[in-house]
């Protein structure tokens, strides 16, 4: 009989695997998605290239290690969003990128060599590319993926010095 | 004025009267009176030897029959002298004929039946295909029979949760779905007609059904008659019939009790968790845990019944609160039930329901967004309904001879509800509903004769449909012709005159036939074609409302009755090992390998169906993208058509059984070449049992292939439609009088939609315990 019992149990449990399904709808995601042209060549060293939002941004901090360290810091405590890896060595591609509602205050295309903290940012979003001034923030909506963030990633900038493109004080 | 109507709307009677007389004098002489005599007899299990109480006994070739008492005794009375064949048949026994019974001049004839059990567990006798008792496998049309284990299994609060697990059958908001037939038209108009022991039970106003006035626990049986019933029962049953036949009362004193208490689960999201009044969410906090805070429902059920000389009486209050699973998701409802049935001597008997309902609920619309589906949308928090109803029905049976027995039907239903809302407290709705009915039944030699006549009024008072009066008389005829056992055909047609007073009137003529081959034993093939129309309510005439988001306006225009020509072939195989409890030798731990050997004994049936309707003016929500509004239309021409196949299984020794059904459905509006509205094309549901000692589990699932086509006044941008998966499980303890279960419905917590902006049920659990003394 117990072994009666234990096929039933077996066959129970067979049986409600094969139904799960996870949870079918789900809340609707919200962020951002745009489209990325890369300029210059890729580097060899390059590891990832990918889409990075900052909640907020060290305005007015230049050095490099101060810098390195918010971004650390912003890792840790969760204002930092970050997409996929983008496709290496492509000209362009499209990017999605989940972020909770809210305020961004930077969208960067960031550089990655093997050397984490060698990364830098090549592209940054300004809302008006033709008359770019400093970068511009987004307003993420609750279950809104907002469109039309497009970016142009230079790898030249891999080159300098400071690991953001610009990070003077903000007018 | 109101006299002459009264006199024509009274001309149908006259008729079925007279013909009552003509045939009561063709059927019956003198001489069968003086020379009347009677069968009694007993029906035991022929297992156990115990009697069988609610047996069915059929005196076949006639309109005579008779059901045991708890002693399992049984009288057919006033039978002339001659020979007949005896049949009793019960649930989960083979019904068993007694050939060429002998009655005698005033003399009682004995015989005793002594049932097999069965593998299977198959009605014998339906009530609902053909208006009269009948063979299930004579009915020429799918049905599918919900038996009251079924229902009490499942611990429900309205009997739409039971009717979802069966095949083909889908519930959106209430509307019933044969077979993709309703789709979901705003909960108004339905294509399937819902009764109450043969009553209808259809909203005056909108057409559609209220579940919350049935009572559940009282339910013997329902029957699911799937495709055109319009030949028999008019307007509404174009789809098919939900019959819902409550039980009679006992003929020994008899108290019942249940009592449940269930609580929601949190949802699978953190993001979507509204309140901290989920119980698992602070159930290891006893701290802060406040059982009256928890969202949490319960259900109390007392019921007795006893008879009295000839008089049985049951008597029914039951109570139900909730307070939902989302914001305005609660309800509190008051259900009083008596109902009396009467045997006024050989044959004849009255049965009298009244049946009151109060229920007070929250009203959620639609959610204030994907973000936050358990919340109403702005400035709706605490926006309610009330809601009262009350239906009464009589019926007298009368046998008058062998030959001819006929029905009297009358039954009133009122429907009263009142919006409560914060920026609307006047909109009401007052509806009243009369029906009459007289049906005679002829059985004579190969010929089963059905035919009778109905007359139906509706009177609505509403803000937002106006006043407004519906009349409608029809008169039927459906004969049964046995040309040999194996081979039945059936033919019918009913006159229907449908006019909505001052404004519109419509006829309509639905011719229906079937036929029934039985070419081998335990097989039978089917084949069925009929007309069915469903005249337009009153709601998606004259509404102006908003529903579910949709703004719906009137159409005036609205006149002409949808119809449907409907076509079924089905086949179905039973194969039946017999019980082996009585020649089994071996225990299982002697030699598990042999005991599974000789008890596995697989039985089967498999019934599957191929369906075509279809549909010319159909009537559906039309939506305006301009406008963003909808109102009802004649669409033009539309079809539904698909197959369905149904397995029932059994195994060692009936502890192990399961069903499946899979249904198939291809729904498109023709005009507008798209699917319809609100149709899942695959829909499966199974289900699994299996008993051990005093102890069962049974297991359900339900998937429904994603709902392709919905009203899309709506569209925002984002769609939330899903495939359903759901799943429930149970565990039932039967100590005797006393069965303790414990219930998870929704276990996956699967979250899904079956209309726009309304998350289905979340994960919940029940504990029930229900006991009679």
């Amino acid at each position: 009989m117990k072994r009666f019992v234990l096929w039933g149990i077996v066959g129970a449990i067979f049986y409600t695997a094969s139904c799960y399904h996870g949870h079918g709808l789900s809340p609707l995601p919200s962020g951002i998605q745009g489209h990325i042209v890369f300029q210059g060549v890729w580097p060899d060293s390059t590891s990832a290239v990918r889409v990075v939002a900052l909640k907020s941004f060290p305005w007015g901090v230049t050095n490099r290690d101060s810098l390195l360290a918010f971004f650390q810091q912003a890792f840790l405590t969760g204002n930092l969003g970050y997409s996929d890896p983008l496709p290496l060595f492509s000209e362009e591609c499209d990017y999605v990128l989940e972020l909770n509602p809210g305020l961004w205050e930077r969208i960067s295309v960031v550089w990655f060599p093997d050397n984490l903290m060698g990364l830098k940012e090549i592209g940054t979003y300004y809302e008006n590319p033709a008359n770019p001034g400093t970068p511009s923030s987004v307003v993420i909506t609750s279950g809104r993926m907002q469109k039309g963030i497009n970016i142009a990633a230079d790898f030249i900038h891999v080159d300098s010095e400071s690991p953001f493109l610009e990070s003077g004080e903000k007018p | 004025m109101i006299g002459m109507k009264v006199y024509r709307m009274g001309i149908p009677y006259a008729g079925i009267l007279l013909g009552i007389l003509l045939i009561s004098r063709a059927g019956m002489c003198k001489d069968e009176i003086r020379v009347a005599g009677r069968i009694t007899g007993k029906v035991t299990d022929a297992k156990t030897g115990k009697p069988l109480y609610g047996a069915n006994i059929l005196v076949l070739g006639t309109v005579l029959g008779a059901a045991s008492d708890m002693e399992g005794q049984f009288f057919i009375h006033n039978l002339p002298v001659g020979t007949y064949d005896v049949e009793a048949s019960m649930m989960g026994y083979k019904k068993e004929i007694k050939k060429e019974v002998p009655v005698l001049s005033g003399k009682d004839t004995q015989i005793a039946f002594q049932l097999e059990p069965t593998v299977l567990q198959q009605p014998a006798l339906v009530v609902t295909a053909s208006k009269r008792t009948q063979h299930l496998e004579d009915a020429p049309t799918s049905i599918d029979v919900v038996d009251k284990k079924d229902i009490q299994a499942r611990n429900v609060t309205t009997l739409d949760e039971v009717l979802q697990n069966t095949a083909g059958v889908g519930i959106i908001n209430g509307q019933i779905n044969l077979r993709g037939s309703t789709g979901w038209n705003l909960a108004a108009g339905s294509r399937v007609l819902l009764m109450v022991d043969s009553h209808p039970l259809i909203n005056g106003d909108t057409g559609g059904l209220d579940w919350d006035v049935i009572p559940v626990e009282e339910v013997e049986r329902v029957e699911i008659v799937k495709g055109a019933g319009s030949a028999l029962y008019g307007s509404n049953a174009m789809a098919g019939m939900v019959n819902i036949l409550t039980r009679d009362p006992t003929p020994y004193p008899e108290t019942r009790l249940r009592l449940s208490w269930g609580f929601y689960d949190e949802p699978a999201y953190p993001q979507w968790r509204w309140t901290d009044r989920f119980l698992t969410y602070k159930f290891f906090d006893l701290n802060h845990y406040d059982p009256r805070h928890t969202l949490s429902f319960e259900n109390v059920d007392l019921s007795h019944s006893r008879s009295l000389g000839n008089v049985g009486i049951l008597l029914k209050v039951g109570r139900k609160r909730s307070s939902g699973y989302m914001e305005n998701g609660d309800y509190s409802r008051w259900n009083v039930l008596g109902k009396t049935k009467v045997h006024l001597g050989s044959n004849k008997t009255l049965t009298v329901m009244g049946n009151w309902a109060l229920d007070n609920h929250g009203k959620f619309f639609e959610w204030a967004s994907q973000e936050s589906p358990m919340v109403v949308k702005s400035g709706k928090l605490g926006d309610r309904v009330r809601n009262e109803k009350a239906n009464v029905y009589a019926t007298f049976q009368h046998g008058i001879n062998r030959k001819l027995a006929y029905t009297l039907k009358a039954n009133v239903y009122r429907n009263n509800w009142q919006n409560l809302f914060h920026d609307d407290d006047s909109t009401y709705a007052i509806t009243d509903r009369f029906g009459s009915e007289a049906q005679v039944y002829y059985s004579s030699g190969k010929h089963s004769l059905t035919f009778g006549s109905e007359l139906t009024m509706h009177h609505t008072r509403s803000l937002i449909y106006g006043k407004h009066d519906t009349r409608d008389v029809a008169l039927y005829a459906e004969d049964e012709l046995k040309f040999s056992p194996v081979l039945i055909a059936t033919w019918g047609t009913r006159y229907d005159y449908h006019s909505v007073v001052g404004i519109s009137s419509d006829q309509q003529i639905s011719p229906r036939a079937g036929l029934v081959f039985r070419p081998w034993n335990k097989n039978s093939l089917r084949f069925s074609v009929g007309h069915g129309f469903r005249a337009p309510s009153i709601a998606e005439v004259f509404a102006e409302y908003t529903y579910s988001g949709i703004k719906v306006e009137s159409n005036l225009d609205l006149k002409k009755a949808e119809r449907a020509w409907s076509f079924e072939f089905g086949t179905s195989q039973t194969w039946e090992g017999r019980l082996t409890k009585e020649f089994s030798t071996l225990s299982f731990g002697q030699n598990p390998f042999r005991w599974a050997l000789e008890h596995l004994n697989p039985s089967f049936l498999l019934d599957v169906a191929f369906f075509w309707s279809q549909y010319k003016n159909m009537i559906d929500v039309e939506p305006n993208l301009e406008t963003n509004t909808a109102k009802f239309m004649n669409l033009g021409r539309a079809r539904i058509r698909g197959v369905e196949t149904r397995l029932q299984a059994s195994t060692f020794d009936r502890h192990l059984s399961a069903t499946l059904g899979y249904t198939y459905i291809d729904p498109m509006d023709l005009d507008a070449q798209r699917t319809l509205y609100y149709r899942s094309r695959h829909r499966i549901v199974t289900s699994v049992e299996f008993r051990l000692g005093r102890f069962s589990f049974g297991w359900d699932y339900r998937y429904a292939s994603r709902i392709e086509e919905v009203i899309p006044v709506l569209d925002s941008g984002y769609d939330e439609r899903v495939p359903m998966h759901v799943m429930d499980g149970r565990i039932l303890a039967d100590l005797g009088g006393t069965q303790i279960g414990l219930e998870g419905k929704n276990l996956g917590n699967y979250h899904y939609t079956l209309r726009q902006r309304f998350l289905e049920p979340i994960r919940h659990f029940i504990v029930t315990l229900r006991t009679k003394f």
